[in-house]
């Protein structure tokens, strides 16, 4: 299609060339050159000059007989070219209108050329913004995918920190746990203990009332202090007088019911509750 | 980190206030006898343990059961002692000497391997009762803390009836053990209540003569004697003031040979021989004793129908009434503290010795018997001397202050009213 309309102008003029000559050619054949009218003066001349004289005579009688033929022929030419011009100009006119339709049709077809062109260019600037705009979706999306790395590295990061926080959470509150078990244990135990002393405090109490003789005649308020270091046999080992307001008599049965009482009874299975009985002060205080 | 386990405790305080009122074991090895008879050394730690048991306050080891005699303290092995349970171990010997014996005793405290006392005293073969009373007092003091009352004497009446014959009052003195009496009086007609004179000196008592009971006071030592109290009626049961410069005696006060008269607690003056009417009452006042601070003197009295204890200041005040358990409750006799009474409790018919806590005014009735007399505190106030009926006959029984160990002391004839003397500072 553009072909044929880049070859339209060329086309067109030797349309009208051929036309031309074959006007000029009617023309010397037929109508002297008094009759010539000039339709083209210059294509005339030139060919009266190829024309030979023989050819003229014969052409004479020719014309003479012609004459009247030529007569009828110019009068059916001369309604012929009244119709051919008619049918020139239309055809002119048709051509003219066909040239303006052409001109018109090129005008629009560089029209639409040019906004082919400007399409085009549109369109490559639009591709170059859509290249752009591609390149920059994927540079965005390249950064994005970074940006995604990062933080998904970042959420990945942060998990495994939160992982391990979690974990040294878990595991400062397994120790925190394990801590207060081991207290409660130990609570446990001191509660334990606490009461083996207090069962054998008794024990012991008892134990010593049974066998201190009691003097029969003891000064009032007599007191004597006694402090014992036990085995874990319960064996004293030691025992010292202290703070005796008692007499001699008095602080020697003091003496001889902590030595009657030994063994005294401690907790043998809890070295911690024993540990609490190892030194022990007796009051006596009857 | 805090180990808990290193704490350190601070030592346990145990109070001890409660105790037994048990026996003090003791094993008492019989005494060697060097150069001496063999038999010497054993009748000595005999009559000591004899005493030591009596008193009711120790436990002795039987010899049985002596599983080393040593008479040399180097050789005591305190573990042997300690296993079989003794508290004490008194070891000693007799060593015969130009003068008579040389007596050695050592007392230890087992459990704490000591030497407590350790003595030597001169004896002789006639007196070795004596030594051993004495050897008794000073365990007893060392390990009761109180004298011991062993050297003291009992006085005590008896009645023997001879046959077809007028029966025959003696009053003797024997040792607070029952051994050793000596007859002071003999006398055809009643001797009753005989007291000691708290120096232990003289004895008062009261006596039959004609028509009625006249009150005497003896010197021990010498025999002579003298009549305090001869007014018509009745003289009698006599008790020495504190500082024996007075008697406490109930009287019949009547004014002629036919008048009935009324008892009543006179205080006789034995220096002035001035009488003090110190109860004035229309029922029968009797059997008085003086509070060892002679402050109070008690005495019985039936004006609630009964016979029962009353108290009455020396310095004049209200009579108070003090028993009120069981049917009669007579013969009130002061400890030596002052703070109990001994007494004949009677209920339902039967006659017991028994105490009364002047304090919480608690009775404790003491013996079991049914026909008790004359209750008389031992100077330590640890025994309670007494007449019982055992057997259809009238003995002498001691009774130690918690009721828990009795011990009848044979003797012949009807015994009666027995005063057991105070600490007596007896010469060899």
């Amino acid at each position: 299609m553009s072909k044929v309309k880049e070859n339209a102008v060329p086309f067109t003029l030797s349309v009208l060339m051929h036309v031309a000559i074959g006007v000029l050619f009617v023309a010397s054949l037929e109508f002297s050159p008094k009759t010539q009218r000039p339709l083209t003066p210059e294509v005339n001349v030139i060919e009266a000059v190829t024309v030979d004289e023989r050819k003229i005579q014969h052409e004479l009688d020719k014309l003479k007989k012609a004459e009247q033929r030529k007569k009828d022929e110019e009068d059916r030419h001369q309604r012929e070219l009244e119709s051919d011009a008619q049918r020139a100009k239309r055809l002119r006119e048709t051509e003219e209108q066909h040239i303006a339709e052409l001109k018109k049709k090129k005008e629009q077809e560089k029209q639409s050329l040019t906004e082919l062109e400007k399409k085009k260019k549109s369109e490559t600037e639009l591709a170059v913004k859509e290249q752009e705009h591609i390149k920059r979706l994927k540079k965005d999306s390249e950064e994005l995918a970074l940006k995604n790395k990062q933080e998904q590295q970042q959420v990945e990061k942060l998990a495994t920190k939160r992982k391990m926080e979690e974990e040294q959470a878990a595991d400062r509150a397994r120790q925190e746990a394990l801590k207060k078990q081991q207290e409660r244990a130990r609570a446990a135990r001191d509660k334990e203990a606490t009461k083996l002393v207090e069962d054998f405090t008794l024990q012991i109490k008892a134990k010593i009332g049974s066998v201190w003789i009691k003097p029969t005649n003891f000064a009032p308020g007599s007191e004597c202090t006694i402090s014992v270091r036990l085995i874990p046999t319960g064996d004293v080992v030691t025992s010292k007088l202290s703070n005796c307001s008692g007499d001699d008599i008095f602080s020697r049965s003091v003496e001889a019911a902590i030595q009657k009482a030994s063994p005294l009874p401690v907790p043998k299975d809890d070295p911690e509750a024993f540990n609490q009985m190892r030194e022990i002060n007796f009051v006596f205080k009857p | 980190m805090l180990i808990g386990s290193s704490v350190v405790h601070a030592a346990l305080t145990i109070e001890i206030t409660e105790g037994v009122s048990d026996k003090l074991p003791i094993a008492i090895v019989p005494f060697a006898s060097e150069g001496a008879d063999a038999l010497v050394g054993s009748d000595l730690t005999t009559v000591v343990a004899a005493d030591l048991f009596r008193s009711g306050r120790f436990k002795v080891l039987p010899q049985t059961d002596l599983v080393a005699r040593p008479s040399d303290p180097a050789k005591v092995n305190f573990l042997d002692w300690r296993l079989l349970g003794q508290d004490n171990l008194l070891i000693g010997s007799v060593k015969a000497t130009p003068q008579g014996y040389e007596v050695r005793f050592f007392l230890f405290d087992v459990l704490k391997g000591q030497q407590i006392k350790a003595f030597s005293l001169p004896a002789q073969p006639a007196t070795l009762r004596v030594t051993a009373h004495k050897i008794s007092d000073m365990v007893y003091e060392a390990l009761i803390g109180e004298p011991g009352a062993f050297s003291t004497r009992v006085a005590y009446v008896t009645v023997q009836h001879k046959a077809a014959a007028a029966s025959v009052h003696t009053l003797w003195i024997a040792d607070a053990d029952g051994f050793g009496p000596r007859d002071i009086l003999n006398s055809p007609t009643e001797i009753m209540s005989p007291a000691w004179s708290p120096d232990g000196a003289k004895l008062a008592y009261s006596r039959f003569e004609n028509d009625h009971f006249v009150l005497y006071v003896q010197d021990v030592a010498t025999g002579t004697r003298e009549i305090v109290a001869n007014a018509l009626g009745h003289n009698g049961a006599p008790a020495w003031s504190p500082d024996g410069s007075k008697l406490a005696l109930a009287m019949q006060h009547k004014r002629s040979p036919g008048d009935a008269g009324n008892f009543d607690i006179y205080i006789l003056d034995l220096r002035s021989k001035v009488f003090t009417r110190f109860t004035e009452h229309w029922a029968v006042e009797t059997h008085p004793a003086w509070s060892p601070d002679g402050r109070f003197i008690v005495f019985t009295s039936d004006r609630s129908g009964r016979p029962q204890i009353y108290r009455k200041a020396v310095a004049g005040g209200k009579e108070e009434r003090l028993t009120f358990e069981g049917a009669e409750n007579d013969r009130a006799s002061f400890a030596p503290n002052g703070k109990m009474l001994a007494m004949i409790h009677a209920n339902g018919g039967e006659y017991r010795v028994a105490v009364l806590d002047l304090e919480t005014s608690q009775l404790r009735v003491l013996t079991d018997s049914s026909l008790d007399e004359s209750p008389s505190f031992a100077p330590n106030g640890s025994m309670i001397i007494y007449a019982t009926t055992f057997k259809n006959a009238k003995i002498l029984a001691a009774v130690s202050v918690d009721g828990r160990v009795k011990q009848r002391l044979s003797q012949e004839g009807r015994v009666l009213d027995p005063a057991w003397s105070p600490l007596l500072r007896i010469s060899q």
